[in-house]
């Protein structure tokens, strides 16, 4: 198929999910239950795995289908599944209460892409022609963006779940921006901060069941004992 | 090869202890690999010292004089530990946990730990810039349940911001990590995992982009440094530190500093050497003098003395960093000399306090009876003489480290930051002799004479003993070592602008870039470097920078000096980090393995295979016209084995008809 081959459809086609990836997120910074939540970040997950998959099918390397395949497995299939059985389990309420509230998290999650947008600027400057990086010029900025908003939403969740998928949401920013900036990072590599994710988040649920069970709760505001 | 032991004991110590049976086989077999990793990371800095640095698997695993330090002082307080952790681990644990635990809670605690110290030393045997990412966060996954062993709700509360503000640290320093690599990739050309080992990095680093480097510096800052505990990332370590068993403890409080540290100062070589050494090292400057100062106002006030350690381990990391921010010869040596002192005397101070809080069964300073001194004798008088040590008082060695790095604050004109550190140290010394007074001087109190256990009493000794004769004697060996550790930091590379040692460096490079293309050192096309002025200049060549390379063995066949129609040659030089040819990577990965000996280097059309561009570029990529003598020129295949169909020879052409060409010869193969 022509389209297949012709590289300005991929790059298209990476733009158009970038932009759903960067959508989704702040979403994630909207939402309110938690469930949806998991479901949206399997999603975004997924939107990152076909991001990757577009981008080895035109390049033709090899470790990058491994990562792709990867995080489809592992983030929009493996975590979530854990995440939700987690939530069953403990039947903890599904309500998340932000702290600040939602129509003012997603004013400051616009504002934190403009920063991402200027922050990154002057990284693509330099930048060749045919460089990763022309793979569109918004997948640097999404991937800034998608970071500094995991940062606000781990700041701005009381949940110990919603931290656990903050932090994720973060770490799935860093993935776009090593595949933006290098093609993802040295097969070795990838694989370790996978195993690394994996574990994190095994240990962070257990953790999460713990606190539940000494606590009564999941609200992370309550963990205040320790002070000076 | 010793490399790869020390790795292996602690994980199949772990998996030994997964499946042990009995308390005592447990116990034995922690002692064992720790003692066992002791005996070979002395054997390894023995093999560093004399000759230089060794790699294993290609640079996988690297440790040069800084890595073999750390290592040891890894493998101390493990061994030192060891014992210590059986003792604590019989004794009566802390509220909430029973009174003698249970075989499965032993089993988890020892399994963590070793798995704890197998990412430790992992951080400084690893030469990949991104495994010593992926095994940090390891340490901080394998320590999660070791703070949360107690099971009260503090020590699950302490747990979660260690993970949680861990995790939040350490994707930053991923991304540093990620920025780095692409900066080496934009650099050098190299996109394989070698392009982050340690070696190539800092041989390459001047040609790496300031603007990201520096970038890349400030988001390692704040994430090592959160695993460091710099202020005012260090909100984690009060909690963890007061809530860990207290051998956990001292193992965090030491080796996961150190490594931590060793990850940063590694970082901060490379951008110093990528954007000049005067951005990071005021960084580093004002962390470290913030962190002491945050320290010191905590200590000033506390109330609870297993808080009070972890404050003091948040100054002793100020005071490392602080020295490397300093910078030059002194402040490297500064910087090694207070790492390794430090780790000799943190983890007596964290025993010392552990015997007391156990015999006790509290940890306040205000509700104490005073005392303690009467009842404990070993630990008492250990706890006195190492708050003496731990606060820099003369003969104890910390002594002289902190000198060497005050002194290193003046002789490179650091004098405000000198004499506000001086105040600061001075007024924690008040602070925590205040604190150890209260708790250990007074009539005798109304406890049961302590330090039965010799578990727990004989680390303690050993210790006291390694940390004074440290004071009066230092051994050739430590010595050699601990200065060839701070080489990498101590050279030209660290020297400020100005000097003229950096003169020097700067003068070498310049000379090196605006000599002739056939005056290349041979052994530089590895190392390449962008020419000082303006990014594509024709009539130039991308050269290497052939300095700063001391501990690289020559190579025994040295690749011969780029230019056209030389034959090239796709062997690997003999030295690890060479990951020769680094033009060739790119146009093979994306085209099966080529038998041909020879192919032309035509660099812009094998980007058009791995990137998604199509369209013929203006300029041509640096990898087209690497290589070439007099500037951007297209390079084909101008005579075609017809047996096998390989390029013996290959033909340069300026015309924009040849480069066409030159692609459909490259992609029609």
């Amino acid at each position: 198929m022509p389209l297949l081959s012709d590289p300005m459809f991929g790059q298209t086609m990476i733009t158009l999910m970038t932009a759903i990836v960067l959508v989704l997120q702040i979403t994630l910074v909207a939402q309110k239950s938690l469930v949806s939540s998991i479901y949206v970040f399997a999603l975004q997950s997924f939107l990152l795995a076909a991001i990757a998959g577009t981008i080895a099918w035109f390049t033709g390397a090899g470790h990058i289908y491994l990562a792709a395949a990867l995080t489809f497995l592992l983030k929009s299939l493996l975590l979530p599944a854990i995440l939700l059985r987690l939530v069953e389990q403990i039947r903890i309420e599904h309500e998340m209460k932000p702290l600040l509230n939602v129509p003012v998290s997603v004013v400051i999650s616009g504002m934190l892409t403009l920063l991402a947008y200027v922050v990154a600027e002057p990284l693509q400057h330099g930048m060749s022609y045919g460089s990763p990086s022309s793979l569109g010029h918004n997948t640097l900025p999404v991937a800034v963006a998608l970071f500094l908003i995991g940062f606000f939403l781990m700041a701005n969740r009381r949940k110990a779940l919603s931290q656990v998928l903050a932090l994720l949401s973060l770490e799935n920013g860093l993935f776009l921006a090593a595949i933006s900036l290098t093609y993802g990072m040295p097969l070795i590599v990838e694989l370790g901060v996978f195993f690394d994710v994996l574990v994190a988040v095994l240990v962070l649920t257990i953790l999460a069941g713990r606190i539940r069970e000494a606590f009564d709760s999941m609200d992370v505001t309550r963990l205040s004992r320790l002070r000076g | 090869m010793a490399l790869a032991w020390i790795l292996a004991v602690p994980l199949a110590g772990a998996a030994a202890t997964f499946a042990g049976r009995r308390r005592a086989w447990i116990e034995l077999i922690y002692c064992g690999g720790a003692g066992a990793v002791l005996v070979a990371s002395v054997f390894l800095a023995a093999a560093v010292i004399t000759g230089g640095p060794v790699s294993f698997l290609n640079g996988f695993l690297y440790a040069d004089a800084l890595s073999a330090l750390v290592t040891l002082l890894t493998a101390v307080v493990w061994a030192v530990s060891a014992p210590y952790t059986v003792g604590y681990l019989r004794g009566p644990q802390p509220a909430a946990s029973p009174a003698h635990l249970s075989l499965r809670d032993l089993r988890l605690y020892f399994t963590l730990s070793h798995l704890f110290a197998f990412t430790l030393l992992a951080v400084s045997l690893t030469g990949n810039l991104g495994i010593m990412w992926v095994a940090l966060e390891g340490a901080t996954l394998a320590s999660v349940f070791l703070v949360a062993f107690g099971g009260k709700p503090t020590s699950l509360e302490a747990a979660w911001k260690y993970a949680i503000l861990g995790g939040v640290g350490l994707s930053m320093a991923l991304f540093g990590t990620v920025l780095t690599h692409y900066a080496a990739f934009e650099g050098t050309g190299m996109e394989t995992w070698e392009a982050l080992n340690w070696p190539f990095l800092f041989a390459a680093a001047p040609s790496f982009n300031p603007l990201v480097m520096r970038l890349a510096f400030i988001l390692i800052l704040l994430g090592y440094g959160t695993k460091a505990g710099l202020a005012p990332m260090h909100t984690w370590k009060p909690d963890a530190y007061s809530e860990a068993p207290e051998p956990a403890a001292a193992l965090m409080a030491t080796a996961m500093l150190n490594c931590a540290l060793y990850g940063l100062g590694r970082l901060f070589l490379l951008s110093a050497r990528a954007t000049g050494p005067a951005m990071p090292s005021k960084l580093l400057v004002l962390f470290g003098l913030l962190s002491i100062a945050v320290a010191t106002q905590f200590i000033l006030v506390q109330k609870s003395y297993r808080r009070l350690l972890a404050y003091s381990s948040i100054d002793h990391c100020g005071i490392i960093t602080l020295s490397l921010g300093f910078g030059g010869p002194l402040g490297s040596l500064g910087a090694v000399l207070h790492m390794a002192f430090h780790t000799l005397a943190k983890p007596l101070l964290f025993f010392s306090a552990g015997n007391a809080q156990q015999h006790t069964g509290g940890d306040s300073l205000r509700n104490t009876a005073g005392g303690l001194i009467h009842v404990l004798p070993v630990s008492g008088a250990a706890l006195f003489a190492v708050v003496l040590a731990v606060t820099g008082t003369p003969p104890f060695p910390l002594f002289l480290s902190e000198f060497t790095v005050l002194r290193a604050g003046f002789a490179q004109g650091h004098s405000w930051a000198s004499i506000l550190a001086v105040i600061l140290l001075v007024l924690i010394f008040s602070g925590m002799f205040a604190h150890a007074a209260r708790l250990l001087l007074g009539p005798a109190p109304d406890l049961p004479p302590g330090d039965r256990n010799r578990w727990t009493v004989y680390p303690l000794g050993v210790l006291a003993v390694l940390l004074l004769a440290l004071a009066f004697w230092m051994p050739s060996a430590l010595s050699s070592l601990l200065t060839q550790a701070a080489q990498p930091a101590g050279g030209e590379i660290m020297s400020r602008p100005g000097s003229a040692a950096f003169d020097g460096l700067m003068a070498e490079v310049r000379a090196l870039a605006a000599a002739p293309c056939e005056k290349t050192p041979a052994e530089v096309r590895v190392f390449l470097e962008k020419p000082p002025a303006g990014r594509n200049l024709p009539g130039r060549c991308w050269r290497g920078a052939a300095v700063s390379l001391p501990s690289l063995p020559k190579t025994a066949a040295q690749p011969k000096a780029p230019a056209i129609s030389t034959t090239w040659s796709n062997t690997r030089t003999t030295s690890d980090i060479s990951s020769s040819a680094t033009g060739w990577r790119r146009i093979s990965r994306s085209s099966p393995p080529s038998p041909c000996r020879l192919r032309p280097p035509t660099g812009w059309s094998a980007r058009s295979r791995t990137g998604l561009a199509s369209r013929p570029k203006a300029t041509p990529t640096r990898a087209a016209w690497r290589f070439t003598t007099t500037g951007p020129m297209y390079t084909r295949c101008a005579r075609t084995s017809p047996s096998t169909r390989c390029c013996l020879r290959s033909k340069a052409t300026r015309t924009s008809s040849a480069r066409r060409s030159a692609k459909e010869s490259f992609t029609s193969r």
